[in-house]
């Protein structure tokens, strides 16, 4: 080894004063005061209040505890009046990932509306891992944004960093997939479609495609995640309901990528060939699976139901190579997240505590007059 | 010589019928596990899957004859892919010739950063492989690609006389690639420099150029495989490829083409591809789960390279 | 006069970081902040602690591409062995690592595979026995208590950096003084001038890896603990993360010099980086854009010098194993 590599006294003292005064640094700065809240927000954060969830009602976890948290009443102003200064704000947005037509449309829309609404948007992507959406929550809660919105890549990863913004006095909307239910009250504000609704139209559409008997495979999305889980749990539990004939043979995840259904579908074919159905929580996975079906040359056999229908799901359900699907407007989350993100960063309430994106069925009869959004 | 005493001492002969008995009992253990494993519509399955994988690969058994390898090919494929959606809506043969000449670029790129200024091939591969993302990123700003061309699709969807057309594109790759690896002066200057690179530029071979010219084929090669499986799909997203680097050296090692360069051929590559192929078909058919393919995957690679070593050292 | 001021190692990486430090700050002044400045050496901890130990690997002329496995199996497994009891459930991840870098040292070093490709291997292996003790899907924590190791704090200092500076204190302590580190250095020069020189080349290269995957497991129990998950699926990007930390450092990949404190700067170049441009609101493309090219120009400027000094064709192999 070389010289220059070896430490000597001199370099020794240098470098424990330069940690020693690091040390010195960080335990100055990290005694704050409590209850100190930053950013021009300075409205109260709600007491989170314990909630339950209830048996017996249509809609089951998250969700449940999401139709029972308190609205807020309307106690704004409406937009046109002229002193209502739309005052630059920082949004911080983490989002999943952004390589999947979705969340380009919800990007899309929701950038669109942000500049509208004059605000200044920090979008950080977490390629589906949650590790580094944990590391980028912190970065923005260190930058101290006016409001963050959480798309949770894992529901429970994410807690400890929703803590951490909650205590750090930053407003918190929640999008899209929600998180696990115990840092639920800690969120301002949700946008999002209910998952369970999903998974029942799935269900219904399914045991109506299979003539209730047959077998199925699922391919899901990111582990963990809010939406995957839900989708397919109030699928299998809708359709056990419907049409207890109807088997479930296997459900693998595909991480809402195509190149990845297209493979899980080609697995599903050749090793069940008695395979009758196929449920893709994704429009996207939904074409990508389609492919293998007609590379397979059994689309005759198989049928296909989606969630979330896209252009291209449309065209398929009109030529009757997909059976049904269920809208999800991306556009419809993208815009309204942006504008409660607004309200939350000027330290107005938002309009509703959940700003519910409908979801509508759709099959062959109804195609034709959905918009493929994405 | 530590090393010769963990392997026992057999001669050919014995070893060639044993191979042969193990083959026949494993064709038998699979005919009686998966029957359906025989069938023609899995053998195309099986063929479709591989393929670009096998495209990848080959390209990368070049490089790796060179001595050299290249760990951008994923990023490689997913710029290409975007590109090939994107021009192939004003033309698709520019949609295809285009992103091949761009992965080509970026492997000359590779190449002369690590033959003429001598930076070790994992760092450049490296570096190369976060630029290519992030140009498919900026390409794109960030959102998926679509394209419904069926002129386009017909590369990655159709079939020619019942074999998919990708498995057609890889197997004139894995041709010409054999070509011009023995059948080409240039093929063999290059497996003079992949087994001693100064021995080679002093007997008067363009060491350097030949170097970068077998990363610029790595480099077209995987733009070749990501239009193919842009096509296939109709859309490409600036962050499809990622894990297609480890799958293509998996193939080529597990086929028997040493690392360290001078040694290889397409032929080994081919049955390296196919075999990780077959394995992973039949644990799916098996109803295994993907930990298992994984777990399995790794192990014939450590055996792989192990037998290689045994192989080299028992011919010392 | 370029490769002057590259001559001096580790002291001029250091003016790089200050000179990042300070661009950064005149463009976004929270940079600066103490709570920011925590957060940067929050970032740097976990995959420091996975990048000194792999050092310890590449400075003896390996290569060690499964560690991010190892991270997420031993935190895979130590979210699933909680019921154990917190201790035994932490040994056994623990444990876990050392037969991962035990099985790696003994077909590196004692059979003599190719690193690259045998480690390759072991990370399929240990990502499907992730992916298999959890079945896929990420596995809760119980929250509470369990947060402390990777979320607590000891005198306002995050735990997590601490252990990432006691890691690189004994790793350097480890490589300069005992006998151990400089054993290493030799293997990694000249491996047969090292076995001539009657020291036991296989079993030092054997305990480099084991120590490598037990610092990777290490990392993986305080990851999970700071997620309050034990997931499957990260790791993914950690091998290749560490090795450009290594590469910026100074650390040569065909072994033999480098060391900790180099590794140490070279994952603060990288942690700031990543910190001042999310702060600066730079899109994740142009991130890895800069990534790229500064590995590039770093190694590049690197083996200029390197060439200059020595005179000689530098070979295009990569290591061996």
């Amino acid at each position: 080894m070389s010289k220059q590599e070896s430490l000597s006294r001199r370099e020794w003292l240098y470098y424990s004063s330069l940690l020693a005064s690091g040390v010195a640094l960080t335990q100055i700065s990290c005694q704050r005061p409590a209850g100190t809240s930053s950013g021009p927000s300075s409205s109260t954060a709600p007491t989170p209040a314990p909630v339950s969830s209830s048996q017996g009602s249509t809609l089951r976890g998250a969700d449940a505890i999401l139709a029972k948290l308190p609205s807020v009443l309307p106690n704004r102003a409406p937009d046109n009046w002229q002193w209502i200064e739309n005052r630059p704000a920082q949004v911080g947005l983490l989002m999943i990932s952004t390589a999947a037509p979705f969340l380009a449309g919800y990007r899309k829309a929701f950038d669109i509306e942000a500049k509208r609404l004059n605000l200044e948007v920090i979008a950080l992507d977490a390629n589906n891992d949650p590790a580094r959406q944990a590391a980028q929550a912190e970065d923005l809660i260190g930058k101290r944004v006016d409001v963050l919105c959480f798309w949770p890549v894992d529901a429970k990863a994410i807690v400890p960093s929703v803590r951490k913004a909650y205590e750090a006095g930053i407003p918190l909307v929640c999008t899209n997939s929600w998180t696990e239910e115990s840092v639920l009250p800690f969120f301002r504000s949700f946008v999002g479609a209910s998952m369970v609704e999903e998974g029942i139209i799935a269900a219904q559409l399914m045991a109506e495609a299979l003539n209730r008997q047959g077998k199925v495979a699922i391919i899901e999305g990111n582990p963990g995640q809010d939406a995957a889980y839900w989708r397919s749990t109030a699928f299998i539990d809708e359709l056990k309901r419907l049409a207890p004939n109807i088997q479930i043979l296997d459900r693998q995840t595909a991480r809402w990528d195509r190149a990845r259904a297209t493979a899980v579908a080609e697995n599903y074919l050749t090793t069940y060939q008695d395979l009758n159905a196929i449920m893709a929580q994704d429009d996207n996975m939904a074409v990508g699976a389609l492919q293998a079906i007609k590379s397979a040359g059994r689309l005759q056999q198989v049928k296909l139901v989606s969630i979330n229908s896209s252009k291209e799901g449309l065209e398929a359900i009109l030529a009757g190579e997909m059976y049904g699907s269920c809208t999800q407007s991306p556009s419809f989350e993208g815009i309204n997240t942006a504008r409660v993100a607004r309200d939350v960063a000027n330290g107005w309430p938002p309009v509703l505590r959940w700003v519910r994106n409908p979801v509508m069925r759709v099959d062959k009869t109804n195609a034709r007059q959905v918009f493929g959004e994405w | 010589m530590q090393v010769r005493s963990w392997f026992p001492r057999w001669h050919t002969r014995e070893l060639k019928v044993f191979a042969s008995l193990i083959g026949v009992l494993s064709l038998l253990l699979i005919y009686w596990a998966t029957p359906t494993f025989f069938t023609s519509g899995n053998v195309v399955n099986l063929l479709r899957q591989v393929a670009i994988n096998g495209i990848i690969a080959s390209g990368m058994t070049v490089v790796m004859i060179g001595g050299g390898f290249d760990l951008s090919v994923g990023a490689i494929l997913a710029l290409s892919g975007v590109l090939a959606i994107q021009l192939a809506k004003t033309n698709v043969w520019f949609g295809i010739l285009c992103p091949v000449a761009l992965g080509a670029g970026a492997g000359l790129l590779n190449g002369t950063l690590v033959s003429r200024f001598a930076i070790n091939p994992l760092i450049v591969t490296l570096g190369s492989r976060y630029l290519a993302y992030a140009s498919a990123n900026l390409f794109t700003a960030g959102f998926i690609q679509y394209n419904g061309n069926p002129a386009f699709l017909v590369l990655g969807r159709s079939s020619l006389g019942g074999v998919p057309a990708p498995v057609i594109v890889f197997l004139s790759v894995a041709l010409i690639s054999h070509l011009i690896l023995n059948h080409a002066t240039i093929g063999a200057a290059l497996f003079a420099v992949g087994s001693n690179e100064r021995a080679a530029f002093f007997s008067g071979l363009p060491s350097r150029n030949i170097l970068t010219l077998s990363y610029a084929a790595t480099g077209a090669c995987a733009a070749l495989a990501g239009i193919v499986l842009a096509s296939r799909l109709g859309v490409a997203a600036p962050d499809a490829g990622e894990g297609y680097e480890l799958d293509a050296i998996a193939a080529v090692v597990i086929g028997g083409t040493s690392i360290l360069g001078g040694a290889g051929s397409i032929q080994r590559t081919l049955a390296g591809v196919l075999l990780l192929g077959v394995l992973s078909n039949l644990l799916v058919l098996a109803g295994q789960s993907y930990e298992v393919q994984r777990i399995a995957t790794g192990l014939i690679i450590v055996l792989a390279v192990a037998f290689d070593l045994y192989r080299r050292r028992s011919r010392q | 006069m370029i490769r002057r001021f590259l001559a001096g190692g580790n002291s001029r990486r250091l003016l790089l970081l200050a000179a990042l430090v300070v661009g950064i700050s005149t463009f976004e002044i929270r940079f600066i902040q103490p709570d920011n400045l925590r957060n940067v050496l929050l970032q740097m901890s976990m995959d420091g602690i996975v990048a000194c130990g792999l050092t310890l690997v590449i400075l003896c002329g390996g290569l060690d591409l499964s560690v991010g496995a190892v991270t997420a199996l031993s935190g895979v497994l130590f979210v699933t062995a909680l019921p154990l009891g917190i201790v035994v459930a932490g040994l056994l991840a623990l444990l876990s690592g050392v037969c991962v870098g035990l099985l790696n040292g003994l077909l590196i070093g004692k059979i003599k595979l190719n690193a690259l490709i045998v480690t390759l291997g072991t990370m399929a292996v240990v990502q499907g026995a992730a992916f298999w003790l959890s079945r896929g899907n990420p596995i809760p924590g119980p929250g509470g208590d369990f947060e402390m190791l990777g979320g607590g704090s000891f005198l306002y200092v995050p735990l997590p950096i601490l252990f990432f500076g006691l890691v690189a204190l004994s790793g350097h302590l480890l490589l300069q003084h005992i006998q151990f580190g400089r054993d290493l250095y030799a293997i990694g020069g000249n491996r047969e001038a090292a076995r001539l020189a009657d020291i036991a080349v296989e079993s030092r290269e054997c305990w480099a890896y084991v120590l490598c995957a037990l610092l990777a497991a290490f990392s993986g129990m305080i990851l999970a603990s700071r997620l309050n998950t034990g997931s499957p699926i990260i790791g993914q990007d950690t091998p290749l993360q560490a090795i450009a930390a290594i590469v910026l450092g100074g650390t040569s990949l065909s072994g033999g010099r480098g060391g900790i404190v180099s590794t140490v700067i070279g994952m603060a170049i990288i942690a700031v980086l990543s910190n001042g441009l999310n702060l600066l609101n730079v899109s994740p493309a142009y991130q890895w854009a800069i990534k790229g090219s500064v590995l590039i120009l770093v190694a590049g400027l690197d083996s200029a010098r390197r060439h200059s000094t020595l005179r000689s064709a530098q070979t295009t192999q990569p290591q061996r194993g």
